[in-house]
């Protein structure tokens, strides 16, 4: 009884270490980065274009950033969901048992390649070729894109994957025996059917492209501007905290808090609607 | 119309089928028998090929439709079109009532737009759904009820105009009442189809059916006409199961 208790207790204690965790972090981040928010003004901070931490005095806009990172992460989505969607779809409907075992722990592994090697395959083989074959310095919202997309491909895959798996065999059945053949069924029968699913893995993808930065910061060039054309560097807000935190005191240091702030509320917003999204999903 | 000759199935090592041999006479209703996992269910699905999905599954022999081999070159799409099967759990898909039923003439292209709902509607009369759910062909199908769902599974086939239906106990998943509205139906639609059921229920292929298939282990004991196969068996083993002596 007594041993019981204390077991409770100590995986109680472990169970709360996480959301504590948690919570300290969000009240840093917040005491730390909502104050110069407030002497900037709120809507200066956020939709201020200029980001001039050593000019007198100092102006702090993330507008631009908050577009590099929405940039970057729409175009990775547009490379990385048709991309891993398509794997999902092979995998899961099309594939004999025998690749779909090889290609698993391809895509394991392609998860756990560090960013930075991501970050230095672009450097190295992106850059010189956007360069030289679609124009601009390289660095750019394209090379942030074509990174990112292939580094939410295993997250993509993986979801989507489970989305169509948790469509039931009867549903495909109804359909072959009806006729269909197997593309047939996929668009009409199982897609329609793993929807919530589907939608989940877009924004757990987002959730995971806005996020990165390591790779990001290697390839997109980091220019605080609005980008006109695909071809042009950004700089996102993940960026900007990595970029500048080393050398970062007073005012300009709890800006890049500042920046945070919003990355935060960016991620939570992701998080919330994947939630809302997958809820839905499982009441149908 | 179907017949099988010295049909041999295996999965992977697992014989399940051997040497069944069987005619399903035109217009009629031909039920098959016998205790579970005797391969009641894979001898029916050999008929519109769904083996075929089953990894590791393999067949000999033949399936003559209309005097052609299905299992030699045949198309299969086609075939599952003449050859449509119902399943024991209702399975309509997440879809519309409507778009349930025209689903069949979409992925065939049969028919569009005002002919499209003219088939619908007859499909959902043929099996007397209609009046239900004539005001709420947008709901999904899933929020009918259970043998509502299996009717609308039958008008789903009908709808692409098939000439045999296979049923796989159709009313396992149904309460008595709805059992006896869905076999009431299936003598309606022998008129126009050829209906092969598997039911694990022997008063329902005595009330249904007019030939019986006995299968047992993978065989086929004995196949002939319901009124005979019930009264005066040939063969021991059928005696027994049909007097109960069988699980
Ligand atoms: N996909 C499969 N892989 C391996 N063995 C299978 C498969 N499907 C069925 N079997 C085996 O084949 C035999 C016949 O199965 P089948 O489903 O045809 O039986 P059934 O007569 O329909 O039984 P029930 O009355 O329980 O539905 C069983 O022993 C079953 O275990
Ligand atoms: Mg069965």
């Amino acid at each position: 009884m007594k041993k019981e208790t204390a077991i409770r207790l100590t995986l109680l204690g472990l169970a709360m270490s996480t959301v504590t965790a948690l919570a300290v972090i969000t009240t840093f981040i917040l005491k730390e980065g909502v104050p110069v928010m407030f002497r900037q003004g709120p809507a200066q901070f956020l939709f201020g274009t200029e980001w001039r931490p050593s000019a007198e005095p100092p102006v702090f806009g993330v507008w631009a950033m908050i577009v590099g990172s929405f940039a970057v992460t729409a175009g990775a989505l547009a490379i990385g969901f048709p991309v891993g969607l398509g794997s999902a779809i092979f995998l899961s409907e099309f594939a004999p048992r025998r690749i779909a075992g090889l290609l698993k722990p391809a895509l394991e592994l392609l998860a756990g390649i560090p960013s930075v090697v991501f970050g230095f395959m672009g450097m190295l083989v992106l850059l010189p070729w956007i360069r030289a074959h679609v124009g601009g310095p390289g660095a750019s919202v394209l090379a942030g894109s074509i990174i990112l997309g292939i580094m939410i491909l295993p997250t993509v895959i993986s979801i989507s994957m489970d989305a169509l798996r948790s469509v039931p065999r009867s549903y495909r059945e109804g359909s072959f025996a009806l006729g269909a053949t197997g593309w047939q069924t996929t668009w009409r029968v199982t897609l329609p059917a793993a929807r919530a699913g589907l939608v989940a893995a877009v924004i757990l993808g987002m959730g995971r492209a806005v996020g990165e930065t390591m790779a990001v910061i290697m390839v997109t060039g980091n220019t605080v501007q609005i980008p006109r054309s695909i071809t042009q560097p950004v700089r996102t807000l993940t960026s900007n905290i990595a970029l500048e935190m080393n050398y970062a005191d007073g005012e300009h240091r709890e800006a890049l808090f500042a920046t945070g702030v919003v990355l935060f509320a960016i991620i939570m917003i992701l998080n919330t609607i994947a939630n809302a999204v997958s809820r839905l999903g499982r009441r149908s | 119309m179907l017949a099988s000759r010295d049909l041999q199935l295996w999965y992977g090592d697992f014989h399940a089928l051997k040497g069944v041999s069987m005619t399903i006479e035109p217009h009629s209703i031909t039920a098959i028998i016998g205790p579970s996992g005797c391969g009641k269910s894979t001898m029916l699905r050999c008929f519109n090929r769904m083996n075929d999905l089953v990894e590791g599954c393999r067949v000999e022999g033949e399936v003559l439709f209309e005097g052609r081999n299905i299992y030699g070159r045949y198309d299969l799409t086609e075939l599952r079109k003449r050859v449509g099967m119902v399943f024991q759990r209702p399975n309509p898909f997440p879809l519309s009532v409507f778009e349930n039923v025209a689903y069949g003439a979409r992925i065939h292209g049969l028919a569009g737009g005002e002919r499209l709902r003219e088939s619908v509607k007859k499909a959902l009369i043929a099996t007397q759904l209609w009046t239900d759910v004539a005001d709420r062909l947008s709901t999904p199908a899933l929020d009918l009820s259970a043998e509502q769902q299996q009717r609308l599974c039958i008008s789903r086939l009908l709808a692409v105009a098939p000439d045999v239906l296979l049923m796989d106990e159709p009313c396992s998943a149904l309460d008595p009442l709805a059992t006896q509205h869905i076999e009431e139906l299936m003598l309606e639609l022998k008129k126009d189809y050829t209906i092969v059921i598997v039911t694990h229920n022997m008063q329902q292929a005595a009330r249904v059916s007019d030939f019986t298939g006995f299968m047992l282990l993978g065989e086929l004991v004995e196949f002939g006409e319901t009124d005979t196969l019930f009264t005066a068996p040939r063969d021991r083993r059928t005696e027994d199961y049909i007097t109960g002596r069988y699980g």
